[in-house]
């Protein structure tokens, strides 16, 4: 296994135990809850760079040769994206931790909690089915690991070339 | 060069989402109401609290979370399937080689 898929899934396994944290914002408490998901945005940031081959390349493809599966994962993708934006925009309109912490208080305005409430319920929708469509890569990648066998990871079950995972 | 270059393009599609979202949720001059606060209230506000640092609660929060996460990712790939079934639209049985 290359080193980049090393990354990658190291990346991923963490930023999804992340997630499964900061959703619980009543277990972890709220600061715990904010600056994990200031962490948590970083981490998408890195994903993403990571990925930037793969969408890309779809972008370019997704309206004309693009499979049917490709484009869902592509659509599901930008959905999870502006989700992530309106959650952090949301929580740090909200935020009790760490705004205040730059020494700024917002004025409470209870649509950006409706909206915080709202986004965080979709994305767990969306984080769901983002593993799904993924699940063939993250359990061959975990195979590969464990084995220690350097080999090819095969593709996605989508029909998109993903170059950076083989890099 | 090129990953600034790409951290800039996430960041850029970022604030027009953000900014998009910002001009909504202000725009419409929502200011809380008393009455907004109180409902708001009474149906539960699952982020307004600053509910503590708990080291035992942290695992269970999360498991449940998964136990979600999994049950859609699960459902998510084989409603198909299932749908399938149900129909009677499963993949007709292969003909034996003679």
């Amino acid at each position: 296994m290359s080193k980049q898929n090393h990354a990658k899934l190291a990346l991923d396994v963490g930023a999804f135990v992340a997630f499964l944290i900061a959703m619980d914002p009543r277990s972890s408490g709220i600061a715990l809850h904010e600056w994990l998901t200031i962490a948590l945005a970083g981490t998408i940031l890195v994903h993403l760079l990571l990925s930037w081959n793969w969408i890309a390349e779809i972008t370019k493809r997704v309206f004309s040769k693009a499979g049917r599966n490709a484009r869902a994962n592509y659509i599901l993708n930008w959905a999870l994206f502006i989700d992530g934006v309106l959650i952090i925009l949301s929580g740090i309109m909200i935020s009790k931790s760490f705004v205040p912490f730059f020494g700024y208080v917002a004025p409470d305005n209870f649509a950006w909690r409706g909206l915080h409430s709202a986004t965080t319920n979709l994305s767990m929708l969306l984080i769901s089915m983002h593993v799904a469509l993924h699940w063939s890569w993250i359990k061959s990648t975990v195979k590969r690991l464990f084995a220690g066998k350097e080999s090819r990871v095969p593709q996605a079950s989508f029909s998109m070339d993903r170059k950076d995972a083989q890099a | 060069m090129k990953i600034l270059f790409r951290i800039l393009v996430v960041f850029v599609i970022a604030a027009l989402i953000g900014g998009v979202c910002f001009a909504l949720v202000n725009g419409n001059g929502t200011t809380t109401t008393n009455q907004q606060q109180s409902e708001f209230q009474r149906h539960g506000d699952r982020h307004g609290h600053n509910g503590g640092f708990s080291g035992v609660a942290i695992p269970f929060g999360m498991v449940r979370n998964l136990i979600v996460v999994s049950i859609i990712a699960v459902v998510y790939l084989n409603a198909g399937k299932w749908l399938g079934k149900g129909k009677g639209t499963s993949r007709p049985a292969r003909l034996a080689k003679t």
